[in-house]
């Protein structure tokens, strides 16, 4: 097989005493697209900041396109940061600016081209997410959807070999979600991108994803295809993909349920 | 015995989250000047752009308030002067103690604490809403660096417009006690003008405007440093805005002190 375009190897991330991110290791292809799954606070947000050099991690390395992100020099990370795109979970749109100035700032800092061929590259982009016409709001004027997928039109701004999505699709409308799901799709088949997305909905795992990555405890747990991992009879898989509470959770609720009198 | 410990422990934690500070600091200073003053060489340019946008922001939108203050200053000084020195049938030294304390102190200590006010606070808290929304990280993750991009156009403009606006101070300042004189003192207009102008030397007004140089990169790496390090969302960035006013203007006044010593000591 060949050479993963990112290697994770035995990451470890810790906010003071707490172990975030307990030894990762994870492969991801060139081209393939991944989604990495996993309960609310186990730290696939962390892993992704780890993935793009934003944080530094405690121990571990990410090797990305044959280079340690984590032992990089500006120049050489910026080098590889211009071939990445992230939507943030956020969107984190820079909200001083236009939707407009958002998706050509990557453009007017990183490439000689005219203004002319920006705006026209900035409104393609606009479009692709279904956003043309916006390019003058502000994005306190947008709602969170349509941040989102303004966001998503800053990150692939500079057509990234690597696109990284914070759940993409959470807070939306089925509708646009779907529409979103088979952007991210066309994406990666039209510009060979290689995918990594966080996200809770199943449907668009089902959708998007060549391989999941099952995080559990600052751990990958699984890795495999959406049927592979389905057919391992494994207790916290079948509850994800079966939406089962936590056994806390249901205790809690039996807890509530007494105090209100309905046994 | 337990108590002992504690009270070591606790200044020890005290000078170790002190000196981390101090040490965050310098090194945002030093890699500020090298984007500033060695990096335009390596074909990495200075921001004019947004640089100009903040000289219109701190300079230009606080002439009001800086001059407002000066000429009251001014007023205030000579007012209280001419009421010391009538006692000596002195009052023409009102022009000498105007002059000399608007240029020296006043026009840059206050200008300074206004501009803290201002625009320090403006500079964390831009800065800081940007850090809780994630948008620093997006800045980053699109390969452009924090400091050429947000820190330098703030700092370099700061560097520029508080010692232009000391110098209005100083002028406005100097009108203030000008005006109390001739409202209420008996003296010629000219005779004021002259012995102003034979009372202060080339060091009273350069020396403040040297200050105020000091005080700008003060207020500009406070505002920054702390709007940097905010956590925690919209309460964090209301403590960090104050704690930047409050450490800036501390540290102007403690560096006037530094500044005015060093000028008494040698004279
Ligand atoms: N800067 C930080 N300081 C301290 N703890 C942090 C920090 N960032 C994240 N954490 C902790 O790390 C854990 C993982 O957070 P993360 O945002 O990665 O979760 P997540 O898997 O993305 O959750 P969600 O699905 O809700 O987005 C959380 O328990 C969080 O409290
Ligand atoms: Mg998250």
């Amino acid at each position: 097989m060949q050479e993963p375009i990112i290697k994770v190897k035995d990451l470890v991330v810790k906010y003071g005493t707490r172990t975030v991110l307990n030894g990762v290791n994870l492969e991801i292809f060139k081209g393939e697209s991944i989604a990495i799954l996993g309960k609310s606070g186990c730290g696939k947000s962390t892993l992704l900041r780890h993935l793009i050099g934003l944080s530094q991690p405690t121990s571990g390395q990410v090797i990305v396109k044959g280079q340690d992100i984590t032992s990089m020099d500006e120049d050489e990370k910026t080098e590889i940061l211009k071939k990445l795109g992230m939507l943030f979970q956020s969107s984190a749109l820079f909200n001083s600016m236009t939707i407009g100035d958002n998706v050509a700032l990557p453009l007017r800092e990183h490439t000689p081209l005219e203004e002319s061929t920006i705006n026209i590259m900035t409104n393609m982009k606009l479009g692709l997410v279904g956003l043309s016409g916006f390019e003058d709001f502000k994005p306190s004027q947008l709602s969170g959807g349509m941040k989102k997928r303004a966001g998503l039109a800053r990150a692939i701004a500079m057509d990234p070999d690597i696109l990284f999505c914070d759940e993409p699709s959470a807070g939306l409308d089925p509708v646009v979600a779907a529409g979103l799901d088979r952007l991210i799709l066309e994406l990666k088949k039209a510009f060979k991108m290689t995918i990594v997305v966080v996200t809770h909905e199943l449907a668009s795992v089902a959708i998007i994803a060549d391989r999941v990555a099952m995080m559990h405890e600052g751990k990958i747990m699984a890795i495999g295809t959406l049927q592979e991992l389905k057919s391992q009879n494994n207790p916290l898989m079948r509850q994800f993909f079966n939406r089962e509470p936590d056994d806390e959770e249901l205790a809690r609720e039996r807890q509530v349920s007494s105090l209100f009198g309905k046994a | 015995m337990e108590i002992v410990i504690k009270i070591f422990g606790s200044i020890g934690r005290g000078a170790n989250s002190f000196f981390g500070h101090v040490s965050r600091i310098s090194s945002l200073v030093s890699d500020t000047f090298y984007w500033i003053f060695v990096a335009p060489f390596k074909g990495k340019p200075i921001r004019w752009e947004s640089t100009l946008v903040q000289m219109v922001r701190t300079g230009y939108e606080s002439l009001p308030i800086v001059c407002l203050i000066a000429f009251f200053v001014g007023l205030i000084i000579a007012m209280q002067s001419a009421y010391q020195l009538k006692q000596f049938g002195a009052t023409i030294y009102v022009a000498n103690l105007t002059a000399v304390s608007i240029t020296r102190e006043l026009a840059p200590l206050l200008t300074a604490i206004v501009i803290a006010g201002r625009s320090g606070s403006a500079i964390t808290a831009e800065i800081g809403t940007m850090k809780v929304s994630e948008e620093i990280d997006a800045l980053k993750t699109m390969g452009l660096n924090i400091i050429s991009y947000l820190v330098v156009p703030k700092t370099l403009a700061m560097l520029i417009m508080l010692p232009c606006l000391t110098i209005i101070a100083d002028f406005i300042g100097v009108l203030g006690g000008y005006v109390i004189s001739m409202a209420t003192l008996d003296i010629a207009s000219v005779r004021y003008v002259n012995q102003t102008v034979s009372a202060l030397e080339f060091i009273d007004v350069f020396g403040g405007i040297v200050k105020s140089v000091f005080f700008a990169l003060i207020i500009a790496v406070i505002g920054c440093y702390e709007g940097l390090n905010v956590e925690g969302g919209a309460e964090g960035v209301g403590k960090s805005t104050t704690k930047s006013v409050v450490t800036s203007i501390f540290l102007i006044i403690a560096a006037d002190v530094f500044f005015t010593g060093l000028f008494f000591a040698s004279f």
